[in-house]
């Protein structure tokens, strides 16, 4: 009956679409390969997987019959050593300080060519006074005056150090005085004048007493502060003492909070990342328990 | 030298928590909650050193270092004799 209802010059009616659902469901007749093609491209299929399969093991027998399967890699190398101090007793002014002063001469080393030499206590003044005013190489110039604190060791846990330098012979040499905290040492301050506050600085951070210092109190610390704050029993970060209860005013709950949350920030960004897991677990359940109460 | 390193150089013994510590007879000195691992370091320096001073003059029996993540303390066990009567 539609084709009576069709005018001549109308256009031509459109299918109706039918739905992708549709097509999967129902495909046209032309769409369904015949028997024999169906078999033609499983059998495609089939010997695909049977060339990757066949590649997979020509790969594997590859490996396990390689000479390097199964052997242990051989181990990272581990980089060399760095320099280690020699011993320097050969050296021309250690024999020469030897000579002249014998027994108040100790060990000598050399490291990366930095001369280190152990002097008596009772003599030092005696030996910067001769190396100061030799004639060849006089070492006029006192670079540095320090001292390390060595708490292992019990009789004398304190190295003064004194490096010196020669600007006619561009030579240094550093000498190591060991003492306690309980003996004095002689002050230097004659032989330069310079020692005078680098004796103070040493006398203020490590308590050690200068003999004949003209002017021995605290450099950098105030008077009556107590103690001694580059020692290794004073730890690195500033802890409230008497001093600071005496003279600082007392902070306010305000700036407490503000100083703790400096404090955890630093210690957010500073801190190694198995501490920061291990504080972020600890601040979770400090966060969870006020809401559970 | 971290801090438990240190523990073992100086012979103290390590613990995890305050409580632990207590259990095992111990008695709680100073704490430091430095604000990063150096100065951790430092701090669990500072205290070990003070607390070997106390096992030296007998004082102390045993030493000991609380190590956790945020905070550094120190503590010992008396030595018998200085302990008070209950």
């Amino acid at each position: 009956m539609a084709e009576d209802t069709k005018q001549p010059g109308s256009p031509e009616p459109t299918q109706p679409e039918t739905s992708d659902s549709d097509k999967t469901a129902t495909p046209p007749p032309s769409a369904i390969p015949p028997a024999g093609e169906l078999a033609g491209a499983d059998a495609e299929k089939a010997a695909m997987v049977e060339q990757a399969k066949s590649r997979v093991a020509a790969v594997k027998e590859n490996l396990s019959t390689s000479p390097e399967a199964g052997t242990p890699k051989p181990p990272v190398k581990k980089k060399d050593e760095g320099p280690k101090p020699t011993d320097a007793s050969g050296h021309p002014l250690v024999k020469k300080l030897k000579t002249k002063f014998g027994d108040a001469i100790g060990n000598a080393t050399e490291f990366i060519g930095q001369l280190s030499v152990s002097v008596s206590r009772e003599r030092i003044v005696e030996v910067c006074d001769y190396l100061k005013s030799d004639q060849k190489q006089p070492f006029n110039y006192l670079s540095d005056l320090t001292c390390v604190h060595f708490p292992d060791r019990n009789a004398a846990p304190f190295d003064i150090v004194y490096n010196l330098y020669s600007i006619p012979a561009n030579e240094r040499v550093r000498l190591k005085v060991e003492t306690d905290e309980a003996t004095e040492v002689d002050s230097v301050t004659a032989v330069w004048p310079a020692a005078n506050w680098l004796e103070r600085e040493v006398y203020d951070l490590f308590g050690i007493h200068f003999r004949n210092h003209p002017d021995l109190r605290r450099l950098l610390l105030p008077p009556d502060w107590e103690g001694y704050p580059l020692r290794k029993d004073v730890a690195l970060e500033f802890v409230e003492n008497e001093w600071t209860k005496k003279h600082l005013p007392e902070m306010s709950d305000v700036q407490m909070e503000q100083l703790h949350q400096r404090r955890a920030y630093g210690l957010e960004i500073l801190s190694v990342p198995q501490e920061r897991l291990m504080r972020d677990i600890f601040r979770g359940g400090k966060e969870v328990m006020p809401k559970d109460k | 030298m971290t801090p438990k390193e240190i523990a073992t150089h100086y012979d103290a013994k390590v613990f995890d928590s305050p409580e632990a510590a207590k259990v095992a007879g111990f008695v709680i000195t100073e704490t430091h909650e430095p604000r990063n691992v150096w100065n951790k370091a430092s701090a669990a320096n500072a205290i070990v050193l003070k607390l070997v001073n106390k096992r030296a003059s007998g004082e102390a029996d045993e030493i000991g270092l609380i190590i956790e993540a945020w905070r550094v303390t120190g503590c010992y066990k008396p030595h018998p004799s200085e302990e008070p009567a209950a």
